[in-house]
């Protein structure tokens, strides 16, 4: 085994061990604390498989900015309380949702065919940004208005509030 | 056989990392704290050791002595992990600092991207110092602190773009080879100033220091932390400080070029002249206040590096590179 071989397997078992625990909580604190540890294992296997810009780009959007941000949102509304959560009531229809999305996972990685993993690549960075501004262009350009709407949605609905 | 040898290379590289971490912390404070003496026309602590050169050692030494106090009221577990999570950072980011062709722990071809992308763990470490210590000054901080790093973030990594344009690679090497003439800030003063600027925000020395302001907030996140714990603050915050400096030297001032001296003493030398400017800011600015400072970096800093960066694309393109 090579050392890439044997992290691969420990940034494998941290990342689950992390998702479950996430899951598993009741205090959502610590949950998100989780999550941040289950992407930062996550982007230990990108830069394994010779992802690393993703790898980064991974710890630099999730971790930096999504998983602050969760606990900023947490801070804010819940600041005095830090009883753990109550048991939804609405399982059944979570428990249905959780196993579909896992199903399609689990059916779209059985029938994919992975590409071999080549030795490092050169840079991976320019091929990405020619794919982005290339023939993905559509899809980044939609990306981005989602999130623009996303925004503004959330201003107003904040404005609305106030009013 | 090979295998263990790797992982054993990366923990070793792992412990010196953490070493100079601690080395550079200890002698950073006694810096800082001889810096502000002179320019308060005092002398500064001249006592322990000759000119007070081992005051740092004996505060160490008190620090790690001291009685570790944990709030009644504090989260057992986000307690003990706020200080790591900040402090672990900052010694990560030692891992691609070039401080001579080759003196890198490891030579990434994204190394400025991970520069960018691994301080910013930092955040959630002083989020969670300040929750878990139950406590309205160390939880203003935290929140503080993480609203000045998110929105300062994003200028300096824009000003960072355009230093990533004019080289054509996010390779730290790549870098300093490609200033082997003309250091960058000749060539990118705004962006120059824009990281410098912003970089005080995100290692949150005065005039930005609004998340520790003593005036108002004891001393944010950290203020329930005592002994080793609180230490481990201090590691990160001039584990931070040295990184930060040794990035706008190589982005900016050419790294480890220079005539006659080898590489590594010109790359210390000139980061060096960074954290001194960094110090003397932070002994003779006041401190902003919350509102300006956010006010600032989104009304200003932010429409400016935009600026910055369709000039410099705009005259990259003029000049046909």
């Amino acid at each position: 085994m090579m050392a890439s071989d044997v992290l691969f397997v420990v940034f494998g078992v941290i990342a689950a061990a992390c998702a479950l625990y996430g899951v598993l909580t009741r205090y959502l604190l610590r949950s998100i604390v989780a999550l941040g540890a289950f992407l930062t294992a996550v982007a230990g296997e990108f830069y394994l498989l010779a992802a690393d810009f993703v790898a980064m780009v991974q710890i630099f959007v999730y971790v930096g900015g999504i998983v602050v941000l969760m606990l900023f949102a947490l801070m804010l509304s819940t600041s005095g309380e830090r009883q753990p959560l109550a048991g939804s009531d609405r399982r059944g229809l979570s428990a249905l949702l959780a196993y579909a999305l896992g199903g399609m996972l689990v059916w779209a990685s059985v029938g994919a065919k992975f590409p071999a993993v080549l030795d490092r690549l050169p840079a991976s960075v320019p091929y990405l940004g020619r794919a982005l501004l290339g023939e993905q262009l559509f899809a980044f350009e939609f990306l981005g208005v989602i999130l623009l709407a996303a925004v503004v949605t959330a201003l107003a609905l904040v404005r609305s509030e106030r009013l | 056989m090979s295998t263990w040898l790797t992982l054993g290379r990366g923990f070793v590289l792992g412990v010196v990392a953490f070493s100079m971490v601690g080395v550079i912390t200890a002698a950073f404070v006694l810096l800082e704290r001889k810096v502000s003496a002179r320019i308060q026309m005092r002398v500064g602590p001249t006592r322990t050791g000759p000119h007070g050169l081992l005051q740092t050692i004996a505060d160490l030494v008190k620090l790690v002595m001291k009685e570790d106090v944990r709030p009644e009221f504090a989260d057992p577990v986000a307690f003990r992990l706020g200080p790591m999570l900040t402090a672990v950072p900052a010694v990560l980011s030692f891992v691609v600092i070039p401080f001579g062709a080759p003196l890198v722990m490891r030579d990434l071809n994204v190394g400025i991207v991970y520069f960018l992308a691994v301080p910013g763990m930092t955040v959630v470490g002083l989020l969670l110092a300040g929750w878990a210590s139950y406590d309205n000054y160390s939880f203003l901080g935290g929140l503080r602190s993480s609203a000045q790093f998110i929105s300062y973030e994003i200028p300096r990594t824009l000003a960072v773009v355009t230093v990533v344009m004019l080289a054509g690679s996010l390779n730290t090497v790549d870098l300093l080879e490609a200033q082997k003439t003309v250091p960058y800030i000749l060539l990118l003063p705004l962006s120059f100033a824009i990281y410098m600027i912003t970089t005080l925000a995100e290692v949150n020395r005065v005039p930005f220091d609004i998340p520790e302001a003593e005036s108002e907030l004891v001393a944010g996140y950290h203020t329930e932390y005592s002994g080793f714990r609180w230490s481990l603050f201090f590691l990160a915050e001039y584990g931070a400080l040295f990184a930060a400096a040794a990035f706008a030297t190589l982005l900016f001032l050419g790294g480890g070029n220079g005539p006659v001296l080898p590489a590594v003493v010109w790359f210390v030398g000139k980061t060096l002249v960074v954290v001194f400017v960094f110090m003397w800011v932070r002994w003779t600015l006041p401190r902003f206040r919350a509102d300006q400072l956010m006010r600032l970096a989104w009304k200003v800093f932010l429409p400016a590096s935009l600026v910055n960066l369709v000039l410099a694309a705009l005259v990259m393109m003029a000049v046909g590179r």
